[in-house]
């Protein structure tokens, strides 16, 4: 323990009887250690002093009245959840569902040349099939 | 979120009796079953101490306010769970403390995307230090401020909870969570560290 933790445990009466007298010894002879002990009880004294003691005037009523704006945009909070969950299961189905088209297309066959044509039902791009489509 | 236990303010809140003497534990409970009157009472009962514990580690200021208010408003949102396991006082300091050193935090983030440290140390208001002097001693409180202001994060807490609040060192260390001795040690350099700032910017 240094001198200034010493001196500290000193003015909050935390020391042993033993320690109190060592350190109210060496206060009687030693001016450095003196002088230590009243620069920690000025500040202590200037903290002290300048210690707020409230807010600016109203500030319950502040707080109140900032608990009431929470509670009334609760239910706004509250909607915006509800469609947040709404939209996460209606993707999750479309995107099922999607797997499921492609997947039956694929298995259809019969449309593209290529696996991708074929999951995205798409017919073979050729000459034939584009006079085909257009009559 | 709101939490489905958290109570709701009544807003025409019944004739309830409440006297001075109600115990934190009595508001509490009316507070919970949504009495705005004994919520009010109970910011109003802990204003001075959370005053100066935000104040203390913000400085006055809208910031203090805003942390001010939201000690209280996140008291509020946790009375189904406090359960008194530490004086309501202890429990609003230690919200206190973190929500200050968060916005410190914040503010440091702000100053350095801003301003560049020199800057930041050059526009520190000086300091002058005179224990003697009764005419100079509102200054003085004023500069000790500051002084405090200079001080670390972690040396500033302990500042503030032992010397301003008026805590002893084992209830600082039980608030922040902190063994008795680290409590200590950093009390002692903070103290320290104020002594020399004073003492400088006088001679200087």
């Amino acid at each position: 323990m240094d001198d200034r933790e010493l001196l500290i445990r000193y003015r909050d009466g935390d020391l042993s009887d033993e320690e109190l007298a060592g350190v109210e010894e060496r206060l009687k002879s030693e001016p450095d250690l003196r002088s230590r002990r009243e620069s920690l009880e000025e500040i202590a004294t200037l903290l002290e002093r300048g210690a707020a003691s409230s807010f600016e005037p109203f500030f319950a009523t502040r707080v109140v009245a900032r608990l009431r704006r929470a509670d009334s945009s609760a239910p706004v909070e509250g909607m915006y959840e509800a469609l947040r969950w709404i939209f996460a299961r209606v993707a999750v189905a479309c995107l099922v569902v999607m797997l499921a088209i492609g997947a039956y297309s694929a298995l259809e066959g019969g449309y593209g040349g290529s696996v991708v044509d074929s999951v995205m039902g798409l017919p073979e791009a050729t000459l034939e099939t584009a006079l085909a489509l257009g009559g | 979120m709101r939490a489905a236990t958290e109570p709701r303010l009544a807003e025409a809140t019944a004739v309830v009796e409440r006297p001075e003497s109600a115990s934190d534990q009595v508001l509490i409970d009316r507070a919970r079953a949504g009495d705005e009157g004994a919520f009010r009472d109970l910011v109003e009962r802990y204003e001075p101490r959370i005053a100066a514990t935000v104040i203390g580690m913000l400085g006055p200021g809208d910031e203090a306010e805003d942390v001010g208010q939201e000690t209280f408003i996140r008291l509020y949102r946790s009375l189904e769970r406090f359960r008194g396991e530490s004086s309501l006082g202890t429990y609003l300091t230690r919200i206190a403390i973190n929500l200050s050193l968060t916005a410190l935090k914040k503010r440091k983030r702000r100053i350095s995307r801003f301003v560049s440290q020199d800057e930041t140390e050059r526009d520190l208001p000086e300091a002058s230090w005179d224990p003697r002097g009764e005419l100079e001693r509102k200054e003085d409180v004023r500069r000790v401020r500051e002084a405090v202001a200079r001080l670390a994060p972690d040396h500033r807490t302990v500042v503030v909870l032992r010397m301003i609040d008026g805590y002893s060192t084992r209830e600082a260390a039980e608030i922040l969570g902190i063994p008795v001795g680290t409590v200590m040690s950093r009390l002692a350099r903070a103290m320290e560290r104020l002594e020399k700032d004073m003492k400088e910017s006088h001679d200087g």
